[in-house]
Parts: structure tokens; C-alpha cells; sequence
């Protein structure tokens, strides 16, 4: 006779995807700010995902230049999760990056259960192949719409307008990172803030002008000042 | 033909609610709901159960009261149906159920969260203040009826331990966005969550062959197992264990249950309602 009712109980998975533009663009002090920053990232996120144990928080890693490229495929646990270094050079892939993301959030492999998956784009330009047809590959799939799409816009060259219909929520804007501190700051607020809303979401009803099912507010969206006076 | 039952004595109930165990760490109430009636000595014998499962997002604050609100508006609206539609024939039944009691509860929600605060005139607003789901079962001698407006989970245990849901999982409802009592028609701005409620009425021919078991439970249990076969399986083994040791058993256990479900998976409050048919031919192996 089992000593409880029912199957194996387990945490809900929450997926984070950290989404990079490697493009040539990158090249040099952006993309070198990128790894320290996302690697000076990693405490903060085991620290929330410590104080929410009933999130399991799993994270990948897919950057973009020419094509679209897995550099962690199989989701790993926040706690064995090292970043390796990302080099940039190639055109901005950026469509084929939201297509892949689209193969990996149908159900299967995407389980029903799980949290709404974050997805952050780091970006610093603009796309150089089919934007729309990726997003709409996205957001065609339940879980890409249900996602929290969170984007960084790297300098004032990007293209804010493309950020925007990624997020595709009117109440969320890409976050400037316009300097290295802001790129940290930014990276940083997505690895806590974020996580922390996503890992224990509360229900929303549907059809009450909510655009996104985890509430987030944008404290982190006011500008960092620069004190380095390296400003992209 | 067998003899029809005109009674529902034969039926054992029970319902907790436990706080998530996030909820718990964050200082926030519970925002579930349960509660039950039997009237075994009515006109209509009948049992009626509802669960509610406040929305506790920051646009609803107020969802506890809303869920609790939710339970007690469906306990006496259930009761007043199965009065007020006895020595109906079934098919009769089950059309004013379909056309009619949906829109009651509604109702009774809406103008019951508007007495509270009569002077509030943005309606939209003050609904999702409250919003909630509503799971509700009631059993006459004749019929039993599955209610459900939102996520959560209402599974039937036949005597042979296998497990089905009588209402159909909504594909829509998942990623915690949900159905509601507060739902707002956007063009007319009147409430329309009948629209989103499902009813199912089983006849009862036999009560040795209606469900051995019947399961109401708020999103946060089946979000705690880890696949929906491991949630399924708690029908036949909350069977198994009645059979072995006896219903006190479970009612004595089953906040354990629930407990180690939130601690150790969704971290949600969770609800569970249970319905023991005792005239069910069990034929489960005990100890399976």
C-alpha cells in the first residue's frame, strides 16, 4: 500500500534561456562585457532560486551571429551551471535564434506543468535575416506566448522597434544598456527580479488586459549612470 | 434493473485546505477554499462539495474572500437545483443545468462581491479584486453533477481503481493564466464566466457502479506530481488506501498529504474534496 497517494512529487522547472547576439558588432568590449556580466550573474540567480525551492531553476544558453547555435543544449541546474565565454563575429541571425527557441518550447519537450520560461535577449543591432517569420514561430506555440520575454538592448545603435515586438508587451521595454555598468545592472535585475517573479507566479484571470501571466515591475528599466566613461 | 437508491447517506465526504508552502515563506494567506453540505434528510437527498481557488495575484487581492464567497453561493444554489428540479425527467435536468445554473452561481458571486462594496462603481475592477475558480460537485439519488470554471481537477475512481476526469482538461488553461468568476464580457461589461463553466451530469443507474471515488482538487495538487500519470495514480491509490485501512484513515492523513505535496512540489495552496461511494463493488486489489 503506498505510505502517500499518487506519483513522484517534484519542484516545477522553470527554463531559462539566456538568448545572445554574437554578431560581429559584438566584437571586442560588449561581448566581453556580456560574460563577465552574466558570469558575475550566476550567485545572484542561485541565490533566488535557493529562495524558491519549489522552482527548479534550469538554464541554457543559445547565441546568434550567422545561424543560431545551442552552446547549452540540455538544461542545466542553476547550481551546476558554469557560462563559458562567448566570442562574436557573422552577420545577426537573430530569426533562426527565435526558430530554434520555437522547437524548443512545444509540447513535448516543453512540459505542461512547468513555470512560464524566461527568455533574455541580449542584442546590439539589427537582424539580418527573417525576424518575423521566427517571432511568429514563437509566439504561434502556447509557451511562446506565455513566456516572459525579457530583451537588452546593448548601445544606441540597436534596434529598439525589434526588441519591442519580441516582448511584445506594451506594459514591458527593452532595457539600455548603454555602458558596461548598465550591461551588468540589467543582466542582473533579469537574473533576480525576473526569476523571482517567474518562479512563483500567482494565477491570473484570463482576459483582464493582462499581458503577461508574471507580473514584473520596471524598476530596473531607469538608466544606470556611467561612471567608467565607456559609453556605447 | 437494480433498484434505484433514494437516498445519499451511502456517500462518506471530506474536504482541506492546506496554505502553499511558498505562500507560507512569503506571509501570504490562504487563498483557497472548500467546504460541504449533505442533506440526507431533504426532499431531494442530496451532497454538494465546492472548492474555490482565489486568483492572489496583486490585481486580486481580495481573492480569499472571493473563494470562500465562491464555495458558499455554489453550496446553496446546488442545494435550491437539485430541489428545485426533482421528478424532472434527466434530459430536463440537464438542460436547465446547462442554460440555467451556471448563470445563477454567477450571478450570486458577482452580486454578492458588489454588496461589499456598494459603492464601487468600477465593476470590472472589483470582480478581479475577488477573482476565483469554483470546482463543485453535487449528488442526488438520481445524478450526480461535475461544476468547473477554471484550472484545477476533478478525477472519478471507477470500483476497478481506473481514473478519468468527467470534465476534459481545458487546453487553454495553463503557464497559471486561468478561467474565472470574475470574467467581464469586454464589449457589453457584464460578468460572463457561465460562458467558461463546464457541466457535465452523469446518471446514476446503479450505486454500485457510479464512481467508487471522486476527487476535487485546486490547481496547486496536480502541479506538485511530476507528470500527469503520477497525479492520476493518486485516485487509484487514495482508493486502495480506503479499502486497506479504512476512510478514517485518509480523512485523519490527508492534510499529511497535502502538506508534503506543497513543501516539497507546486509550494501552492492546495484544496482536496473526496466523495466515498461505500456501496461501490470495489474489485482494486488491496495493497496494490
Amino acid at each position: 500500500m503506498p505510505a502517500r497517494p499518487g506519483g513522484e512529487i517534484a519542484t516545477r522547472p522553470l527554463y531559462f534561456f539566456w538568448i545572445v547576439d554574437c554578431s560581429g558588432s559584438m566584437q571586442g568590449n560588449k561581448i566581453q562585457s556580456v560574460n563577465v556580466a552574466i558570469r558575475e550573474a550566476i550567485p545572484e540567480m542561485r541565490r533566488v532560486a535557493a529562495e524558491n525551492v519549489n522552482a527548479n531553476l534550469l538554464i541554457r544558453v543559445l547565441d546568434f551571429s550567422s545561424g543560431a547555435h545551442w552552446k547549452v543544449a540540455t538544461p542545466v541546474p542553476v547550481d551546476q551551471f558554469t557560462w563559458t565565454d562567448l566570442s562574436a563575429s557573422g552577420v545577426t541571425d537573430m530569426g533562426a535564434a527565435l526558430r530554434e527557441l520555437a522547437k524548443q518550447l512545444r509540447m513535448p519537450p516543453m512540459p505542461e506543468r512547468a513555470l512560464p520560461p524566461v527568455l533574455a535577449l541580449l542584442s546590439d543591432g539589427q537582424p539580418t535575416d527573417d525576424f518575423d517569420g521566427g517571432l511568429k514561430e514563437l509566439l504561434d506555440l502556447p509557451w511562446g506566448k506565455k513566456a516572459v520575454r525579457m530583451a537588452i538592448a546593448i548601445g544606441q545603435d540597436c534596434d529598439r522597434e525589434i526588441l519591442q515586438k519580441f516582448i511584445a508587451n506594451p506594459e514591458l521595454r527593452p532595457l539600455e544598456a548603454n555602458s558596461p555598468e548598465a550591461l551588468v545592472n540589467q543582466i542582473k535585475w533579469v537574473s533576480t527580479v525576473v526569476v523571482q517573479a517567474a518562479s512563483a507566479p500567482p494565477s491570473q484571470a484570463a482576459n483582464t488586459n493582462t499581458t503577461s501571466n508574471v507580473p514584473l515591475s520596471l524598476v530596473a528599466a531607469q538608466p544606470t549612470p556611467t561612471t567608467s566613461g565607456d559609453v556605447w | 434493473m437494480p433498484e434505484r437508491v433514494l437516498r445519499t447517506a451511502y456517500w462518506d465526504i471530506t474536504a482541506e485546505s492546506v496554505s502553499g508552502s511558498a505562500h507560507i515563506r512569503r506571509n501570504k494567506p490562504c487563498q483557497d477554499y472548500q467546504d460541504y453540505k449533505r442533506y440526507d434528510d431533504a426532499a431531494v437527498p442530496c451532497i454538494c462539495l465546492a472548492v474555490a481557488d482565489g486568483h492572489g495575484s496583486e490585481k486580486s487581492p481580495k481573492s480569499a474572500l472571493g473563494a470562500e464567497i465562491a464555495v458558499r453561493k455554489s453550496l446553496e444554489k446546488l442545494q435550491a437545483f437539485a430541489q428545485g428540479v426533482s421528478q424532472k425527467p434527466f434530459d430536463v435536468i440537464n438542460t436547465f443545468a446547462q442554460e440555467q445554473l451556471s448563470r445563477h452561481i454567477v450571478k450570486e458571486w458577482t452580486d454578492a462581491v458588489r454588496a461589499k462594496e456598494p459603492a464601487r462603481a468600477d465593476l470590472p475592477t472589483l470582480f478581479l479584486e475577488y477573482g476565483s475558480t469554483l470546482l463543485s460537485v453535487l449528488i442526488t439519488p438520481q445524478y450526480i453533477l461535475y461544476l468547473q470554471l477554471g484550472d484545477g481537477d476533478i478525477l472519478c475512481v471507477a470500483a476497478d481503481g481506473s481514473v478519468n476526469r468527467p470534465i476534459p482538461k481545458n487546453p487553454r488553461l495553463f503557464a497559471n493564466e486561468t478561467t474565472s468568476l470574475s470574467m467581464i464580457d469586454k464589449r457589453t461589461g457584464q460578468p460572463n464566466g457561465w460562458l467558461e463553466t463546464s457541466i457535465v451530469l452523469a446518471p446514476i443507474a446503479d450505486p454500485q457502479s457510479t464512481p467508487a471515488l471522486i476527487i476535487v482538487s485546486t490547481d496547486g495538487y496536480a502541479n506538485s506530481f511530476s507528470s500527469e500519470a503520477g497525479f492520476l495514480q493518486v485516485g487509484s491509490d487514495m482508493l486502495s488506501i480506503i479499502q486497506t485501512d479504512g476512510w478514517a484513515k485518509v480523512k485523519r492523513e490527508l492534510v499529511g498529504w497535502l502538506k508534503e505535496a506543497t513543501a516539497i512540489g507546486s509550494g501552492d495552496d492546495i484544496t482536496v474534496g473526496l466523495l466515498h461511494n461505500n456501496m461501490a463493488k470495489t474489485t482494486i486489489l488491496r495493497g496494490r
